[in-house]
């Protein structure tokens, strides 16, 4: 019996924050289509986000982009077609490392951050102070965190992928004796358009939902000492969850047929 | 018929079930000025947020000049009354602003200024509550708390409200200030026809700020009254809260 009742309100808090989620994510998107816009602030965001995501995703897609060459040189020796490791490595990084590493990577530094800041505001009443001066924290606080999500991670992983490639270069050549002119051709002749674009809407879909979960849980942030801690928690771990999920979702559709 | 500025009709909020407030009842008129005295927790400052709007009451009305307070309970992001400033008890400075940013933002959004007149509105708020240039361009973070406290006052006061809370205002400021704040609450009353609602633990300063006073204890409005009569009065814990006062004095 008090198992049912606990499995019961388990079930019912899921739903509830579910569809809080859902109404809280219509009313974002909206806002993000609506004026007034703050174009300073949305000017910040790129800066904060963008900008200085730059070292962690170059950081992050440059070892990647090494360590594959590396790995399917060792596989490809034993086909004796190692002559594929330049377009394996193009296509990889392309279609779902550049994005998958990069959303999570922006995720820890950004999602949290976001999450953090929006908490402490909620907690210290500045949210409470916005509403009193006239302003729709939607409008001030979420959109222009949401837009600079959405619109920093597809540059990012643009830039990503090259480091990545270059990455796989600089092994390819270097370690494993390539010749940077084939290396390089061989990068280039089988990558198609769908296989770069495909990632950039990857990386959208990746910034809206990393910039939601941290608006999400910061503007939905409990009162108290472990409030903020929480929240910024639940954020990386909701928005890691949700990138992964997307992104079988959105291959799905772009590569199945 | 004349309405009163703000008038409160059997409000109740609890929250999860733990009642905070129940069966408030008053009325504040035009320039006039009200103290809610009361314990920590006694719901004070739960019942200025339901006056305006940031909170929802479960029952009951609010009213101001005869309108009745809608409050969205889904988003409670926009406030009814534009016309309502309130200072909050931790001061809720925007950590990003700097003090002459802070206080111009509600002129700018609220009130709908150019960023140049608002910042005016801005300077001439600050010079009236003494508030030292070299502050200026600092960030809410590098000032001391009661300074926080008294750019908080400027940031309400440089939107011209008609109705002004102020939720603890003097708690944390010295003596000088805090009796140049009650200073400034009563002429603000006065000459610009402002009615104020003033949450304070300090009777001395409730006395002098006063035009009524009101005291919640666990959520109830036990007594309300003229400022003459609180000494008065044999309310049993009305005379246990003000006792500490009368001995001091
Ligand atoms: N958002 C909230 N959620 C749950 N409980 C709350 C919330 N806000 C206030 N309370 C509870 O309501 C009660 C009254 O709080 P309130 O802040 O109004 O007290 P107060 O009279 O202003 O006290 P103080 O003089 O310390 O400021 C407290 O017990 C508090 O825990
Ligand atoms: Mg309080």
């Amino acid at each position: 019996m008090v198992l049912i009742k606990h499995i019961g309100r388990y079930v019912l808090e899921t739903l509830g924050t579910t569809g809080q989620l859902v109404i809280f994510f219509a009313r974002a998107i909206s806002h993000c289509f609506r004026p007034p816009y703050f174009y300073r602030l949305i000017l910040k965001q790129v800066i904060d986000i963008g900008y200085y995501s730059l070292p962690v995703v170059g950081l992050t897609t440059l070892f990647s982009g090494m360590v594959l060459a590396l790995q399917s040189y060792n596989g490809f020796t034993r086909f004796s077609s190692e002559s594929a490791v330049a377009t394996v490595v193009a296509l990889s990084i392309t279609r779902e490392l550049g994005p998958v590493l990069a959303g999570l990577m922006v995720t820890g530094r950004v999602g949290s951050s976001i999450a953090a800041e929006l908490g402490s505001m909620k907690v210290s009443d500045q949210v409470d102070a916005l509403k009193i001066l006239g302003t729709n924290p939607f409008d001030y606080l979420i959109a222009p965190r949401i837009i600079a999500c959405i619109v920093c991670l597809p540059i990012l992983v643009l830039i990503g992928d090259i480091v990545g490639v270059f990455g796989g270069f600089l092994v390819g050549v270097y370690k494993l004796n390539f010749n940077p002119a084939i290396y390089l051709y061989q990068t280039v002749s089988y990558l198609e358009p769908i296989d770069i674009a495909s990632g950039l809407i990857k990386a959208s879909i990746f910034g809206l939902l990393l910039g939601i979960m941290g608006c999400f849980h910061g503007y939905n942030c409990s009162r108290g000492a472990q409030g903020v801690g929480l929240a910024t928690t639940n954020a990386v771990v909701s928005g890691c969850i949700l990138i992964l999920i997307f992104n079988y979702l959105v291959t799905e559709l772009f590569f199945s047929s | 018929m004349k309405y009163p500025r703000i008038e409160v009709r059997e409000l109740k909020k609890s929250f999860d079930e733990t009642v905070i407030l129940d069966h408030i009842n008053f009325k504040v008129h035009l320039g006039e000025s009200l103290v809610i005295i009361g314990a920590s927790g006694s719901g004070k400052s739960v019942l200025t947020k339901c006056i305006v709007g940031l909170l929802k009451p479960d029952n009951g009305d609010i009213f101001l000049d005869g309108h009745r307070l809608e409050t969205n309970s889904s988003d409670n992001t926009t406030v009814a009354a534009n016309s309502i400033s309130y200072v909050f008890q931790n001061s809720a400075l925007f950590d990003s602003l700097s003090v002459i940013e802070n206080i111009s933002f509600g002129p700018q959004f609220l009130n709908k200024q150019n960023e140049k007149d608002a910042n005016e509105i801005a300077r001439e708020s600050m010079k009236k509550l003494d508030i030292h240039p070299k502050f200026w361009f600092m960030y809410p973070k590098e000032l001391s708390s009661s300074l926080r406290k008294i750019v908080a006052i400027a940031r309400a006061l440089a939107v011209k409200p008609k109705i002004i809370i102020f939720d603890e205002p003097s708690t944390g400021l010295d003596i000088r200030a805090s009796h140049k704040l009650d200073y400034l609450i009563r002429e603000s009353v006065k000459n610009e026809n402002i009615t104020a609602i003033t949450i304070t633990h300090d009777i001395n300063s409730a006395l002098h700020i006063a035009d009524s006073i009101a005291m919640l204890h666990e959520g109830k409005l036990i007594w309300s009254g003229k400022p003459s009569d609180l000494k008065k009065s044999s309310h049993v814990e009305v005379r246990r809260f003000i006792k500490p006062f009368l001995s001091s004095t």
